[in-house]
């Protein structure tokens, strides 16, 4: 059993489908057999048959023909003898007949054929016989006619009937036997077709049974399947569905891309001739510095002069400092002396006084001393103010020489950092004339690029156009796939196993 | 503009000194007059051996704080007072105390610190005043008198022979 269960399903179902199959033929080879056999003997009975049927017509034909042979020795008239001639001629064709069609229906039996044939001859010899007979009659020899029945006709005929009655029988028995054989092979047939069928049907309800699971099993996968095929379908359709407005979004998207890239052109070209105009201004610009810069280099060198200038002064002003120093000091002798000649002075007093009236005189002389030591301190007194007036205009001087020189050195800073600004300025416009350039040539660039975009975008819109249908299309299939999962189910419902 | 300054200046001094005193008659004496800031001194001239200005003072250790120090005058040594810590004045505003006036007599000799000389006058002794009694005890022994200009007169007479002065053995 194991080894039976471990074989395919295909080859169990062929192995089930073959016996039954096998069985079927055998039972319908038996039947066949059989039912030829049956058919063989039925034949042979409904031959027999006809035959037995035959025989007795033609045992009966003959009958009336002889009677009619006899009737004929009655008729007086012509025209009774021309009918019964015509009925016993009727008869003899159709006894003729009849001879040919029991000769033929003889042929599967050699015996009875045999016995036939003796009739068959004998007939015949009736039959010409019967010629000479009504030739009698005709002739009006009735005797003659009756003689010729009673010796020649009726020993034919008796032998006929004999071998009739004989051949009758005969075929009797054959068809009891017949149908004995007919009852016997009946019930064997039976027997054998009921065994065959009922194994034919165990078989047939195994295998049905076993294909039943099966189809069970095979339509709870198929049920499965369908959900999976139905859940996929949808899910196909949904996504379907967002790709189909994707692309639709997609085309009005190239649709927007392309009159965008039509605006990005047109700006383009503006911007060229912006940046050309801006190229003609740099230019402009570059000239302007260069001016610029000769300027401060002029300004420049003239500052430097003027801070030459000023150092001279300074120079000229420390020198002038130092000449006061040395008045100064000159000076403080001076007033040195004059306090110096006081204090003589007042020591000449001190030794007038001393010397009583000797000294008057040297009183006067200590009095001039003194006052000539007066004179020159105012004088000195005087000399410093002036020189302190020099002094202080001297450092008036030389603060100012001073300021005016970090002026010319602020000056000289400022100039410097215009000089450092127009440098910058001079590299920025160049920059800008570089980058006009670089504009101008990206620019062309973009344009170029622009025209090869613009057949690209209509290709992209063909391309999503094409999607579009091929969405469409994939959305019906989606569709019809769908449906198709809800149908098969049904149909899995409906054969609900 | 300073000439102006010092004319008018000049002739202030020149109405208030005609305002003050009238020419008195008597008799006079000869002062020099010196500054010790911010008051002005002077001591008869008679008194006074000479006026010089101080070049180099050598201090004496162990001397009093009035003692300056000694200087070599024409190889004679004479010894420096300083008046302002002898009458323990207050020093008021700076200085210079570059002038010494020697006083002399027969027995001391000795230098006087002054700002500076402001030169020889004469005073009429009758319009000399008494000194003020704020002034202490040693003050009030070496003043003569006072001007009616402030001067103050020193009685050198006094100060020379002064025993304070005379370092102790």
């Amino acid at each position: 059993m194991n080894s039976l269960n471990e074989l395919s399903t295909k080859a169990k179902l062929k192995l089930g489908f073959g016996v039954i199959i096998t069985s079927i033929l055998i039972l319908v080879i038996v039947s066949f057999f059989n039912i030829a056999k049956l058919n063989r003997l039925h034949d042979e009975m409904i031959t027999i048959e006809h035959l037995t049927i035959d025989v007795i017509q033609f045992h009966s034909d003959e009958n009336t023909i002889d009677g009619l042979s006899y009737k004929l020795l009655f008729e007086k008239t012509a025209f009774g003898r021309d009918s019964v001639i015509r009925l016993i001629n009727a008869g003899t064709t159709k006894l003729e007949s009849s001879l040919i069609q029991i000769d033929s229906l003889l042929a599967g039996f050699p015996e009875q054929k045999q016995l036939f044939q003796r009739i068959h001859a004998n007939s015949l010899q009736y039959f010409a016989n019967r010629k000479e007979y009504i030739a009698y009659i005709s002739q009006e020899k009735i005797q003659e006619a009756h003689n010729f029945i009673e010796r020649v006709q009726n020993p034919l005929i008796e032998d006929i009937e004999s071998n009739l009655l004989q051949l009758e029988q005969s075929l009797d028995t054959i068809s009891a036997n017949n149908l004995k054989i007919y009852q016997s092979l009946s019930e064997t047939i039976n027997l054998i077709l009921s065994i065959l069928g009922l194994c034919v049907i165990v078989v047939s309800v195994i295998i049905a049974l076993f294909t039943l699971n099966m189809l069970k099993k095979i339509s709870y996968e198929i049920k499965n399947g369908v959900n999976v095929l139905g859940t996929s379908a949808s899910e196909i359709l949904t996504t379907v569905t967002e790709i189909s407005t994707g692309a639709a979004e997609t085309a009005t998207a190239v649709s927007e891309t392309t009159t965008t890239v039509e605006e990005v052109r047109q700006t383009s070209m503006v911007s060229n001739k912006r940046a050309q105009s801006l190229m003609i201004s740099s230019e402009k610009a570059t000239d302007s510095v260069d001016k610029g810069r000769e300027s401060i280099n002029e300004v420049i060198v003239s500052m430097k002069k003027i801070d030459n200038q000023m150092n001279l002064i300074s120079e000229t002003v420390m020198k002038l400092a130092d000449q006061n120093h040395a008045i100064g000091e000159i000076t403080s002798s001076v007033a040195d002396i004059a306090d110096q000649s006081n204090l003589l002075a007042v020591n000449a007093a001190i030794e007038a006084v001393k010397a009583g009236e000797h000294g008057r005189g040297f009183t006067a002389v200590a009095q001039e001393i003194r006052s000539l030591a007066d004179q020159s301190k105012k004088a000195t007194a005087q000399v410093k103010e002036i020189l302190n007036e020099i002094n202080k205009s001297v450092n008036h001087a030389v603060g100012v020489t001073e300021r005016s020189s970090q002026t010319v050195d602020e000056g000289i800073k400022l100039v410097t950092q215009s000089g450092e600004v127009i440098e910058l300025l001079a590299k920025n416009v160049e920059e800008a004339a570089e980058a006009s350039l670089q504009i101008s040539s990206s620019n062309q660039q973009q344009m170029a690029g622009m025209d090869q975009i613009v057949p690209a975008m209509e290709n992209i819109k063909l391309a999503s156009e094409q999607n579009v249908a091929g969405i469409k299309q994939a959305q019906l299939a989606a569709h019809d796939l769908n449906t198709l999962g809800q149908n098969l189910k049904k149909i899995i419902e409906k054969f609900n196993l | 503009m300073k000439d102006e300054k010092v004319i008018l200046l000049e002739r202030a001094k020149k109405i208030a000194g005609r305002k003050d005193g009238n020419i008195q008659h008597g008799d006079t004496i000869s002062v020099v007059e010196f500054l010790l800031t911010p008051e002005r001194y002077a001591f008869e001239g008679k008194h006074i051996s000479e006026v010089l200005s101080l070049k180099e003072i050598t201090s004496i250790p162990g001397t009093p704080a009035y003692v300056m120090g000694v200087i070599n005058l024409r190889g004679r040594i004479v010894s420096i007072l300083n008046l302002k810590i002898l009458f323990n004045l207050k020093e008021r505003g700076l200085t210079e105390l570059n002038k010494v006036m020697v006083l002399k007599n027969d027995n001391m000799e000795f230098g006087i610190l002054a700002d500076s000389i402001s030169g020889n006058k004469s005073i009429f002794l009758n319009t000399l005043s008494p000194p003020p009694l704020t002034l202490d005890n040693i003050g009030a022994e070496y003043v003569s008198g006072v001007t009616p200009d402030g001067l103050i007169l020193l009685n050198a007479i006094n100060l020379l022979s002064s025993k304070q002065i005379i370092i102790s053995k």
